[in-house]
């Protein structure tokens, strides 16, 4: 969890307001907000320096590849500008306002491989699938391995918790993508559960998006293998970071004493140990996060299903710049504003934090 | 003759620990009668927090309570709690006998208000009607003097160690407990945090009146608030007397250590007696009397057989040679 | 002492810990196994990468072990083959990244102010933005024709974690010794770091060195699965590679071509991983799954 030291407060205006900038300033949600924002800056703009400053600058290289099919240089440094949505006879600086002002209305360039396409409209296409299964695979995930943590610290060292931790161990020894393979080849072609021609991609060919049960339960089944890949790879860690906390939480005096108050085995589970023993863990959430997004370019390849993650290899691969520039952009984004909403969930399920101010 | 509210005979108590099997109470017997204060007062792991614990049959899970009994007696009802099931054990708690953990510091639940720990813990027993529930927690938090309206919708982190440690107090006396146990009620605060408390626990006594056990290392704590004053040494009750006699006659060697090492301030230039060596390794106990490796009255008696509390007019000691402990006491002064 | 025989018996201090502990030892021996095996092996077995095209896919046999491939070359061949490598990489790009977390946290701690600032900043984005997709976009730009290259950009983005932790434990000595620290830089500081930090530390940097090497490892195969980086030697990465796009899971022999490679890998994975078991309950009771 970051634990930058607070950053300094900016100036306070005179008179009443100073009381309520300062508080506004240290409060820990717009703290958080304010990194975010931060955060995603930096990364556009060094994703925007990369593109320009790197060895194998892709706008040289287009603008080469023009050139050597007889274009003249204007005209090619035209369509590059066209695609990169940069104005390459400005100086560098302003190309990267620009570029930012585009940026901030939604304009991302035009695709290379599909010419001519605006890149922002790939990455709406594909953006909402990684999306979905990225957030039931972490919801899911998450809920299951507390649970499942929880029992393995009530009933420490039974055969429960000896096969489950076994489990949790060889899963963290295997890569997701490869866990992604065992099943398909396991799963689906040697025990024939599901039909892996037909589950691959995310929809079923032919169908057509739209509000009803039918669309969703197909986007659901494509969508099954990917989610239950991520969870099996994450849900280990979950089990045993919740184990551990349990135990260690069992242990706090306000346990005992709720005890010696002659409160319910029940109540205490839930409110005393569970609520308590569950908050360390959303600090983890953000590496989590990071973990299952990242890892979304290698699952979404392996199930073929049409996600940003897969975008970014195939933008890689066929050269496809601009799309590449602006999948990353946004998986940073998604990713740190993920972070942010864990970070909030954190800071109103702890009073401590919450209170913090006071 | 006053009335018993609590009577424990041959209370053991074993836990396993990597070592090897561990007796942590071994034969504890007294009687509690009611309205009084007792203390009970031995070194670090002598046996008295668990001795508390044991009384509510609040154990951890490797310990198991192993033989003897302690009985409760309300009125013309007497009740076993050995012998109660796991259900009667947890109503039992807190309704009529709280034992209130040292460290109040961290005996809240973080995530919780205040209010909703007295809410918690009257709906634990049956109370449901919220509104009375408050009224009354407002009058124990004054009663503690503390501010009800600041308090109850504060969160723990929110209030001083001090302010805890009277919430804690206000908490055990929702239910309106017959007995009340303390565990070291002032050994984590400030010395004048300490007087407020003390001074607060008279005074509740009285209001309140329930009888209360508190369990301290702090001798002046059981001049100041006892009745009786029993010593524990190596899992057992080694003397249990009136607290002036506790004080001016101990009977065993070890009371008479013990009060002896604290300078008083009105004493003289005595030099100070301090018990030499250090508590006995519960693993390997060593044989007879427990305490013959630090005593100085110690012979071959001693060595061979574990000495019986020996009643003598209500007077009890666990030695063989008590009454020349007591002339030596006496000439002590 | 010198520091070296100081580094050398700490670290000797910490295998000793990890050997006591059963699962740990096992580990040590099965991860040293597989690395010998990696690097001696081929000595033994000749390289045949001869396409027989008349022993296509074949399942185990006496003459060929673990099957064959697309092309009808020994499988078991191209595993012993193929070690060498992935562990060059995943070792290399663990050294550098444990070169850097400690260079950068101790320079954080001992400089201070902007440059704290700035190294603590970049260590707090090089944590956020996912790591396999920065690779991707790295490897992008980045002609990647060299193991060594791909290891120091592995390198680049793992330092996050570990250099938080140095820069603390930095920070705990400067209080302690102040006027020390206060000598900035130069041959002082670097002698409180190698004296005092180093040894102490050493176990847990042990642990993040395995888990460095885990990382990498996931990270080059999932790079060269993708196809990113050129293939130009056949290791285990590049098998499942081919395997995969060669439609090898379709059927029962030739799913061994698959198999072998990602089960060589899947023991490596948990051998390291176990070695740090045993050092993990010491010094951090929750059992953290490295990337």
């Amino acid at each position: 969890m970051a634990t930058l030291q607070a950053p300094t407060v900016p100036k306070a205006p005179p008179g009443m307001a100073a009381g309520l900038w300062r508080k506004f300033w240290r409060n820990y949600y717009v703290q958080r907000l304010i990194k975010g924002i931060v955060t995603v800056f930096v990364v556009t703009t060094l994703t925007f320096f990369l593109v320009r400053l790197m060895p194998s600058n892709p706008l040289e290289v287009y603008i080469q590849a023009q050139l050597s099919q007889g274009i003249p240089l204007a005209d090619a440094q035209a369509m590059a500008a066209a695609i990169y949505r940069v104005d390459l006879s400005k100086p560098i600086y302003v190309q990267y306002v620009e570029y930012l002002a585009g940026l901030v209305q939604g304009d991302f360039g035009r695709s290379i491989a599909s010419v001519g396409t605006p890149v922002s409209s790939i990455v709406l296409r594909f953006l909402p699938w990684t999306l979905f299964v990225v957030s039931v695979s972490l919801i899911v995930s998450f809920t299951v391995g507390v649970l499942l943590g929880t029992l393995m610290a009530y009933r420490r060292e039974s055969w429960f918790d000896h096969i489950l931790s076994a489990f949790a161990s060889i899963m963290s020894a295997i890569p997701n993508y490869v866990v992604g393979m065992l099943i398909i080849v396991y799963f689906g072609l040697r025990l024939k559960l599901f039909n892996y021609s037909e589950i691959r991609g995310s929809l079923t060919p032919g169908m057509v998006p739209g509000f009803n049960l039918k669309f969703f339960a197909d986007a659901l089944y494509h969508a099954s293998l990917p989610i239950i890949t991520y969870v099996l790879t994450t849900i280990g860690s979950w089990m045993l970071t919740m184990k551990s906390s349990t135990l260690s939480t069992l242990g706090e005096d306000y346990v005992t004493v709720a005890r010696a108050r002659g409160l319910t085995d029940s109540r205490i589970q839930m409110a005393y140990v569970g609520r308590n023993a569950v908050l360390p863990l959303f600090t983890q959430l953000a590496i989590s996060i990071g973990m299952v997004v990242g890892g979304s370019t290698l699952i979404e390849t392996i199930f073929t299903y049409q996600g940003i993650g897969h975008q970014l290899s195939s933008a890689l691969i066929t050269r496809d710049y601009p799309v590449m520039q602006a999948v990353f952009i946004i998986i940073c984004a998604s990713v740190v504003a993920a972070n942010f909403l864990a970070d909030a969930l954190y800071g109103w399920l702890d009073p401590r934090i919450r209170t913090g101010g006071r | 003759m006053a009335d018993t509210v609590l009577s424990v005979r041959d209370l053991t108590l074993e836990y396993h620990s990597r070592r090897g099997p561990v007796k942590a109470l071994r034969g504890v017997s007294f009687d509690l009668y009611k309205g009084e204060t007792l203390a009970l007062i031995g070194e670090s792991g002598c046996g008295k927090s668990t001795l508390g614990f044991a009384l509510i049959r609040l154990t951890p899970n490797s310990a198991k309570i192993t033989g003897g009994s302690i009985c409760f007696v309300d009125g013309s009802d007497q009740r076993d709690i050995m012998a109660m099931s796991d259900r009667e054990v947890r109503r039992f708690r807190w309704t009529e006998m709280a034992m209130m953990l040292q460290a109040a510091l961290n005996a809240f639940n973080p995530v919780l208000r205040i209010s909703d720990h007295f809410l918690d813990t009257a709906r634990a027993h049956g109370m449901t009607d919220k509104a009375e529930v408050m009224a009354r927690a407002r009058r124990l938090l004054t009663a503690v003097q503390l501010d009800a309206n600041r308090v109850l919708p504060s969160y723990p982190h929110e209030l001083s160690g001090g302010m805890r440690q009277r919430v804690l107090l206000a908490l055990g006396l929702l239910l309106e407990p017959k007995i009340i146990i303390l565990d070291e009620p002032t050994t984590a605060l400030d010395i004048l945090t300490q007087r407020t408390i003390i001074e607060l626990l008279r005074r509740l006594k009285q209001e309140f009146n329930f009888t209360m056990i508190f369990i301290s290392h702090d001798l002046s704590l059981a001049a100041e608030l006892a009745d009786r004053v029993a010593t524990m040494y190596a899992g057992q009750i080694v003397e249990l007397s009136d607290v002036y006699s506790a004080f001016e006659k101990p009977r065993h060697p070890y009371t008479l250590g013990l009060t002896r090492a604290v300078p008083t301030l009105h004493g003289g230039t005595e030099a100070l007696v301090s018990i030499p060596g250090s508590p006995p390794d519960f693993i390997n106990m060593p044989s007879g009397c427990k305490f013959h490796p630090r005593c100085p009255y110690a012979d071959d008696d001693c060595r061979q057989e574990e000495p019986k509390l020996i009643d003598d007019k209500g007077h009890l000691t666990a030695c063989l040679h008590w009454r020349q402990v007591t002339a030596q006491s006496k000439a002590r002064g | 002492m010198n520091t070296l025989a100081l580094l050398g018996s700490s670290l000797r201090q910490s295998l000793r810990i990890m050997t006591r502990n059963k699962v740990g030892f096992a580990g040590l021996c099965l991860t040293l196994f597989i690395i010998l095996g990696a690097y001696v092996a081929p000595s033994f077995v000749p390289a045949d990468l001869e396409a027989h095209v008349e022993e296509i896919y074949e399942g185990p046999s006496a003459k060929h072990l673990l099957g064959t491939d697309y092309q009808g070359r020994d499988t078991f061949t191209q595993i012993v083959h193929g070690g060498r490598d992935v562990i060059y990489v995943a070792a290399l790009a663990a050294l550098l990244t444990l070169a850097i977390a400690v260079t950068l946290g101790s320079l954080a701690a001992v400089l201070g102010g902007w440059a704290d600032n700035l190294i603590n900043a970049a260590g707090e984005l090089v944590l956020t933005i996912p790591h396999f997709p920065l690779l991707l976009v790295l490897a992008g730009f980045i002609r990647l024709t060299s193991p060594s290259a791909l290891a120091l950009i592995i390198a680049s983005i793992g330092w996050g974690s570990l250099m938080r932790t140095i820069r603390a434990q930095v920070l705990s000595l400067k209080e302690r010794d102040y006027v020390q620290a206060a000598r900035a830089l130069g041959l002082p500081t670097s002698h409180l770091l190698f004296r005092e930090i180093m040894p102490n530390m050493m176990s847990f940097i042990l642990v993040q060195f395995v888990m460095s090497m885990t990382g990498a490892i996931y990270n080059q195969t999932g790079l060269i699965f993708l196809g990113i980086i050129p293939m130009v030697t056949n290791n285990w990465g590049v098998m499942i590679n081919l395997a995969w796009g060669q439609g090898a899971i379709f059927s029962k022999t030739s799913t061994w071509y698959l198999m072998s490679p990602i089960a060589i890998i899947v023991l490596l994975q948990f051998s390291l991983i176990s070695m740090t078991r045993s050092l993990d309950e010491l010094f951090n009771p929750r059992l953290r799954v490295g990337e």
